[in-house]
């Protein structure tokens, strides 16, 4: 059974491009275009894995993750937010969200291939 | 006048302090004549009785001639010898019965003499009598050896007068003539010496009474009373040397004090012109000046903190302990800056404090100069650019993410050849995005150093917002914008180019950051002297605190939904810094939940001449 990956980017090639990447690996790839839409979706069926990019309409990364922190306090699967900020000042927010991970952009397919196996698989 | 001036110098000789010589004097001429005439009487008497005492001894040893015993001729001749003398009154013989026999007088002499006594006198005797011509003094005595019974003699002097004898008055008046020079002259000398003395006197009443100057006293004397006015000049001179010389220092005192005040002045205005809060406590944190800004700052009058302790009235912990840290730590030049939160709660305010020395003694520490400036917008500055370097990172990052994700695919998927016309694409418009932020930034550099030249034509308004709409990623969006313009809108002399970035981003703007389903309308109008295009939108809307910062580069929305919105704050930013570059003006009208209305004003060849004049 493959498992089920939600991913939110606001960016249309962007999102089309790693969902076929990522079906290529072998996930069942969900794609949401804003945090709002990410968020109803985590609700109506939690994913094996969260991806999801920070700046985007609507609602942002960070404010998904608040959220979902909030609205899922049992949430067993990791999240994964693609960033292209590094400076910590803009990190401060992840602190107080369990099982983040950082995906810096650009993101390498290979290495996040290789890191949600090395996790979801174990 | 004249008689003022009599009247006055008689007064002055009889006032009593005048009148006192003269006087004296008067009285000793008058005892002096006094005495002349008494003793001139006595004189007179005793030479009278002298001569009495004589003529009776010559008239008593008469002897009548024996032929008859009645010649008395020589006796008669004797008495008329005497009328010689002025006091001589008579003289006469009688017979026993008291018949006068003979009689030698004075004319003057008309009177009834009365008898002589009864007694039988057989010597010289005298008697005073009173007559109508004068008293006189009469001698009378027997004469011996007269036939026919017993005969006498009188004769009789006038008494000396007391009084002026006109015979005596050569003598009188040689004796006189000396005391009464010498009194006038004693009273003319005093006068001369006691005048100088009064003129001075009067001189001095009138300088104390602030009548006249003092000035030296120009009296012609010699002695000592020359000496005196020399010296009295020389004091006066002293005197005016010291009254010169301490209106030179009065005046000199007046001259700094005023340049003092001026300079305090100066001083005080120039610290209160000074942008920053400026706060001056002594050593024991008593404050000794605050400017107008700190007024403000903490809502106090300076009348009511000047001389009270810091402590007192600053309620800013954060400030107390940082000047009073200052003082404890005795630094000789500390320049500590702190951050404050102003007490209006919304700014942030940089605190620098620097110790006071008075430049006499350097070692000890006299107060702090505290400096307190708004640095809020320096703060926002800082945070602006923070958040615009994360905008730019993202803005950057989002192409390079895609056309990396694209580049790993085609390792993968390159066979596909739909994949690869895919790829093609997005890496073509990912590249031109980042060619148009890498532009964008540029420009606005460019803008800013001034180093941007206008190629300035004659162009439509409208046909630039058409060109604008059609270069629109999406359909929709074109679809949204409705322009309102009269065709027979003038030309105006623009940069084509630069003018369509900036009516670019503010119909960007208006689309992004309004409802998909509403309308964006841009109107252009013309007036006498401008022409302007307004971008009115009915989305989120501004707030005013946002409104004033709006066209600053970096700058953001502070709105949580305008957030969510991609961006990089430099669109209004670059908007505005072209229609400047055009003479013309940016303005922007925004009420929250309502939308916004930006509009460009653009001055006609007119207006612009007007406006440069």
């Amino acid at each position: 059974m493959s498992l089920r990956l939600i991913l939110a980017d606001d960016e249309a090639p962007t999102a089309r491009v790693m969902s076929l990447a990522l079906t290529k690996q072998g996930y069942e790839v969900e794609v949401c275009h804003d945090g709002a839409e990410a968020l109803k979706a985590v609700l109506a069926n939690p994913p094996d894995v969260l991806v999801t990019d920070i700046e985007m309409p609507v609602m942002t990364g960070q404010e998904l993750c608040e959220q979902l922190e909030k609205l899922l306090p049992d949430r067993t699967f990791p999240v994964y937010v693609i960033t292209g900020v590094t400076d910590l000042v803009h990190r401060k927010w992840t602190r107080e969200i369990r099982d983040l991970h950082f995906l810096e952009k650009p993101v390498s397919i290979r290495r996040l291939a290789q890191e949600l196996e090395q996790r979801l698989r174990s | 006048m004249q008689s003022t001036g009599r009247f006055t110098a008689i007064k002055r000789i009889l006032s009593p302090d005048h009148s006192l010589p003269y006087l004296g004097a008067a009285l000793v001429m008058g005892l002096v004549s006094v005495l002349y005439l008494y003793f001139q009487q006595q004189s007179s008497q005793a030479q009278l009785q002298q001569h009495a005492v004589a003529l009776a001894r010559l008239v008593s040893e008469y002897k009548v001639a024996p032929d008859d015993g009645q010649d008395f001729s020589n006796l008669e001749r004797l008495f008329e010898h005497q009328l010689m003398n002025v006091a001589f009154a008579y003289g006469l013989i009688e017979d026993s019965t008291g018949q006068p026999l003979t009689l030698t007088a004075t004319r003057s002499l008309s009177a009834i003499l009365p008898k002589l006594p009864d007694a039988d006198s057989n010597w010289l005797q005298s008697r005073s009598l009173g007559l109508q011509s004068g008293d006189v003094l009469e001698f009378y005595g027997p004469i011996k050896g007269a036939a026919g019974g017993p005969h006498y003699y009188r004769f009789a002097y006038y008494q000396p007068r007391f009084g002026l004898n006109t015979e005596d008055l050569r003598v009188g008046a040689t004796l006189g003539l000396p005391i009464f020079l010498l009194v006038p002259l004693f009273l003319f000398l005093h006068a001369r010496t006691a005048r100088p003395l009064k003129d001075i006197g009067n001189r001095l009443a009138e300088v104390i009474e602030g009548k006249v100057k003092l000035q030296h006293v120009e009296i012609s004397a010699n002695g000592e009373l020359a000496e005196f006015i020399a010296q009295f000049n020389g004091f006066v001179d002293k005197v005016q040397g010291r009254i010169s010389s301490a209106d030179r220092m009065n005046r000199k005192l007046i001259t700094s004090e005023k340049f003092l005040s001026y300079r305090a002045e100066r001083f005080e205005s120039i610290l209160q012109t000074v942008p920053d809060g400026i706060l001056i406590v002594d050593e024991d944190l008593k404050v000794v000046f605050i400017n107008q800004h700190v007024e403000s700052m903490f809502d106090i009058g300076a009348d009511q903190v000047l001389s009270s302790p810091l402590a007192a009235w600053c309620t800013h912990q954060p400030l107390l302990d940082f000047v009073i840290e200052l003082r404890s730590s005795g630094q000789t030049s500390a320049n500590k800056v702190v951050q404050m939160l102003h007490p209006d709660g919304r700014h942030t305010l940089g605190v620098s404090a620097h110790p006071l020395f008075f430049s006499r003694s350097p070692g000890s520490h006299t107060g702090s100069l505290v400096l307190l400036r708004d640095i809020s917008e320096e703060i926002a500055a800082k945070q602006s650019r923070v958040d615009f370097v994360g905008a730019l990172s993202h803005e950057i990052k989002a192409p390079l993410n895609t056309i990396g994700l694209y580049a790993q695919m085609l390792e993968t998927n390159g066979e596909d050849g739909e994949f690869r016309i895919e790829t093609h694409n997005v890496i073509t418009r990912e590249v031109e995005r980042l060619t148009r932020l890498v532009h964008n930034l540029l420009s606005i550099t460019q803008i800013e150093m001034g180093t941007f030249e206008l190629d300035a034509q004659r162009v439509h308004l409208v046909d630039v917002v058409r060109d604008c709409v059609s270069v629109l990623d999406h359909g929709e969006d074109q679809a949204r914008i409705k322009v309102q313009a009269s065709d027979k809108i003038t030309p105006v002399q623009v940069d084509k180019e630069l003018l369509r970035v900036a009516i670019s981003n503010l119909l960007t703007n208006a689309l992004k950051y309004s409802d998909e389903s509403l309308p964006v309308t841009v109107e252009i109008e013309e007036s006498d002297d401008a022409i302007s295009l307004a971008v009115t939108d009915q989305g989120l809307g501004i707030s005013e605190a946002d409104q004033a910062r709006i066209f600053e580069k970096f700058n953001r929305s502070s709105n949580p939904e305008a957030k969510k919105k991609a961006g990089h704050g430099l669109g209004l930013s670059i908007a505005s810094e072209i229609v400047k570059l055009h003479h013309g003006t940016l303005t922007v009208e925004s009420e929250i939940g309502k939308g916004s209305r930006f509009t460009i004003e653009l001055w006609k060849r007119t207006g612009i001449a007007q406006r440069s004049i």
